[in-house]
């Protein structure tokens, strides 16, 4: 299985238009939402294989959407990896007990994004 | 001095629910205060920073460390271990747990735990093997739960902080 479809959450219009153009130039296929509520509302009718996800946002924040995302049956194996200024170790250590699979501090490079998301799917060819 | 009010604790009128339903959790998180495991609730936001600055209020207890600035909102800090045990937190990490008027942040000495596949318990506060629950926070266990073999306890962090705000005040 590789990564076709990622999901990226964040309330900032610009972050959500930069990583969706990256992706997007890079092939992938990107849908958005603009908070932890709209992220969790679109894996109701879609699946992506990835979640960009902000963590500083108004209402559900990332760390709690994280937290839901993958306490649910359904969405559990949708690997997220968080997008944040918030880029300090602490920052990273609590990501990863949320469940995220990786953490990339703003402000970003294209590379660091793709890079992130060919890892992940690397990852999943070696599980599947 | 009229603090809490300043800080929002005071409200009572947004006391939350235990999760009592009976049924497996998948996963819940929690921290450890000496010996007392304290599960967080699902649904509550939770925050952990290191090294945060904290602005003290003179004339308080000393288990009320102060306040601090999480992104423009002053957000109390609270010492859990010393105001239970009269042991200070040596940590420098700080969880801030729950949203909007409720926020507060707490001292601790080690990361927040996963715990996975936490199961409600049926026993009984005082029947609890070899965990002393102090006399001050017993009123406030909504629910014990049991993950592998150690009990960790959620308590109503909102009524147990309303109450002690009352004497936050040192002369009190």
């Amino acid at each position: 299985m590789t990564i076709k479809q990622v999901l990226v959450v964040d309330d900032a219009p610009v972050e959500r238009e930069n990583i969706t153009s990256i992706l997007l130039q890079a092939g992938y296929k990107v849908e958005t939402a603009t908070s932890g509520e709209e992220g969790l509302n679109k894996l109701k009718t879609s699946t992506p294989d990835l979640i960009f996800m902000d963590i500083v946002m108004p209402g559900m924040d990332g760390f709690h959407a994280c937290r839901e995302i993958t306490n649910n049956e359904q969405t559990k194996d949708i690997p997220v990896v968080f997008v944040s200024s918030k880029g300090e170790e602490v920052d990273k250590v609590w990501g990863q007990l949320q469940g995220a699979k990786g953490h990339i501090a703003k402000p970003y490079s294209q590379e660091e994004i793709l890079g992130i998301v060919k890892e992940i799917g690397n990852q999943m060819i070696t599980m599947n | 001095m009229d603090l809490m009010k300043q800080i929002n604790l005071l409200d009572t009128e947004s006391v939350s629910p235990s999760s009592t339903n009976g049924s497996p959790l998948a996963h819940r998180y929690g921290f450890k205060c000496k010996h007392l495991g304290l599960v967080l609730e699902e649904s509550c936001g939770q925050e952990v920073f290191k090294d945060i600055q904290i602005c003290p209020i003179p004339l308080t207890n000393n288990w009320f460390e102060g306040v601090f600035n999480l992104r423009g909102s002053l957000i109390p800090v609270f010492d859990l271990k010393l105001l239970l045990f009269d042991e200070k937190t040596l940590g420098k990490l700080f969880i801030v747990i729950d949203s909007g008027k409720d926020t507060i942040a707490l001292r601790l000495d080690y990361y927040p735990e996963l715990l996975t596949e936490i199961f409600p318990s049926d026993c009984e506060i005082g029947k609890l093997e070899n965990i002393a629950v102090p006399h001050s926070i017993e009123n406030y266990i909504l629910q014990i739960f049991q993950h592998q073999s150690d009990y960790w306890l959620e308590f109503d962090k909102h009524s147990f902080f309303t109450s002690h705000s009352k004497n936050i005040n040192r002369a009190s």
